[in-house]
């Protein structure tokens, strides 16, 4: 992948990533362009900040192969010293994740667009890109000079500050939250401009943890306010989901909310199955010996919802006796629930399906021809609506021809039909 | 296979138990469709599939919350949190931390949604 060079590029050796490098120099110029823009104060969850839905996000912050990095934040106005490293250029990070690199990439073009436009206002001068190694050079200056204690030991130190790239491959996820040692930012800019770069993290697979002020920045302090941002963003989701509850403030009373949503949602299935149970024409069915046999077969090969019964006759008879008569199970359940809002024309057609899959799916019928007649049976006594046509008198007569009971239908058809 | 049992007017237990099979349609069609891609889903089915194997001996399986970070306190019995109550709640819900289980929350409120949208037709 070829990676147009960054504005920050530095001739100073490189190491073998020599495209992650490069990519990396070009979002180091960005870096420092949000880093003294004015970003969104607000920036409560850089979770909702990402464009990525909480979901994706997390798997971000999850990726295993510690595909993601954070970057060090370049702290502009603080002149505290360091335990940690602040911003070290050494600290940078790459993207290992292919996927990750050409999203990163393709977004850096369009950030890069942007360093011309962004006005700056901060103590660190100017916007334009070809300044960005000039501010570079500013703030690691004002930088304490010491070797940070490198966290990661297998990352070597930096001597040259404007050294972009570095061979910076942090094989440990849980050490991206070490590298961003923000510490207290002693003014609202840093503050801002960290949120801000947060929100860089939405047009780069960065996800970044800024420290806020009067936060404690040690690792573990970092890792917990990770967890809560991501609980958060999970509770807003739910937040929606559950009608009426966005007025309400508080996470306890959001779960008790969404606790009883959750049960008046199963008490409500429950009763509709009830009333289904207690209007259904008298069929009874082997369920639970079914649903076992079909459970195995059917979540290998992610079968669509059984709940749909139009589709049933097209879906796909094997030739399992077994799993047949599962099927004309539960046609039967689901037949009056749909049949009594359609015209008896649209309700002939699962049952004259069925009743032509019981002739020909199976050689050997058995019981399942007299299994046909009781629900033909059912549905002619039965007190939910249906006629019964010369189409269903059709299926029992062929059912009854294929299973040789000739006779039978021909008697059949000469007592009942018109 | 049973029979067919004559007509009449339904019985309680027969309501009873006709309800019981159609809510054990509902959820298994309701976990096949979403397929293994969940956790709710999967356990579901799994639940589904031991019920019907062995019905009753799964039947009291006590459910205790996966991360106990609590120190011991004086009292033995602790009043079931609100995260307990949500993790028996949806199936699977034991083995997950909070993070988890507040997704699979929102997904298989979703779920139950469509569900009783589609039970509820008429």
């Amino acid at each position: 992948m070829e990676l147009p060079t960054g504005p920050g590029h530095r001739s100073s050796p490189m190491r073998p990533q020599s495209e992650d490098t490069v990519f990396d120099s070009l979002q180091f110029g960005e870096d420092i362009q949000h880093l003294i823009s004015v970003p969104p104060e607000n920036a409560s969850s850089f979770t909702a900040l990402l464009e990525l839905p909480p979901n994706q996000a997390v798997e971000l912050l999850h990726s295993p192969d510690s595909t993601l990095r954070t970057r060090t934040v370049i702290e502009t106005h603080h002149q505290k010293p360091y335990l940690q490293p602040q911003f070290n250029a050494a600290n940078l990070a790459f993207p290992t994740n292919s996927g990750l690199i050409e999203r990163a990439a393709r977004l850096s073009v369009f950030a890069g667009e942007n360093l011309n436009n962004i006005s700056n206002n901060s103590l660190e001068t100017s916007s334009g890109p070809s300044n960005s190694s000039a501010n570079l050079e500013k703030v690691v200056k004002s930088e304490p000079a010491e070797a940070e204690s490198d966290l990661n030991p297998s990352q070597p130190l930096v001597s040259d500050p404007t050294t972009v790239e570095n061979g910076a491959q942090n094989q440990r996820p849980v050490k991206r939250k070490e590298r961003e040692k923000k510490g207290k930012s002693s003014t609202k800019k840093s503050k801002s401009s960290g949120n801000d770069n947060s929100e860089d993290a939405e047009k780069l697979p960065y996800v970044h943890v800024r420290a806020r002020r009067g936060q404690a920045t040690d690792s573990h302090s970092l890792a917990e306010r990770a967890r809560r941002e991501k609980i958060n963003a999970r509770m807003k989701l739910l937040q929606e989901l559950v009608p009426g509850c966005n007025k309400i403030s508080g996470t306890a009373l959001v779960l008790d909310e969404i606790i009883n949503h959750v049960q008046s949602l199963q008490r409500q299935v429950e009763f509709l199955s009830m009333r289904l149970a207690a209007v259904n024409p008298r069929i009874d069915f082997n369920l639970d010996s079914t649903l076992a046999a079909e459970g195995g077969s059917l979540m290998d090969s992610n079968f669509p919802s059984m709940v749909m019964p139009l589709t049933w006759p097209e879906v796909q008879v094997n030739g399992n006796r077994q799993n047949y008569q599962q099927q004309w199970h539960f046609d039967a359940v689901n037949q009056p629930v749909w049949g009594r809002e359609e015209d008896s024309y649209n309700f002939i057609t699962p049952e004259n399906s069925l009743l032509s899959y019981d002739s020909s799916a199976n050689s050997d019928h058995g019981r399942l021809e007299d299994k046909g007649l009781e629900i033909f049976d059912v549905m002619v006594k039965g007190n939910n609506g249906i006629q019964a046509e010369i189409e269903h008198y059709g299926c029992v007569v062929d059912l009854l021809r294929s299973a040789g009971r000739v006779e039978e239908g021909f008697e059949f058809y000469q007592k009942d039909a018109f | 296979m049973r029979r067919a049992s004559t007509l009449g007017p339904p019985s309680d237990e027969e309501i009873r138990t006709r309800t019981r099979r159609i809510r054990i349609v509902s959820y298994s069609s309701m976990a096949f469709a979403v397929g293994s891609s969940r956790a709710w889903s999967r356990a579901l089915v799994l639940k589904i599939r031991n019920r019907a194997r062995f019905r009753g001996i799964l039947r009291n399986k006590c459910l205790a919350s996966k991360k106990k970070r609590v120190i011991k306190r004086h009292k033995v019995s602790r009043e079931m949190s609100k995260t307990d109550m949500l993790r028996r709640l949806v199936p699977g819900g034991a083995g997950m931390g909070i993070c988890g289980l507040l997704e699979e929350t929102a997904h298989y409120m979703t779920c139950l949604a469509t569900q009783v949208h589609e039970i509820d037709l008429e």
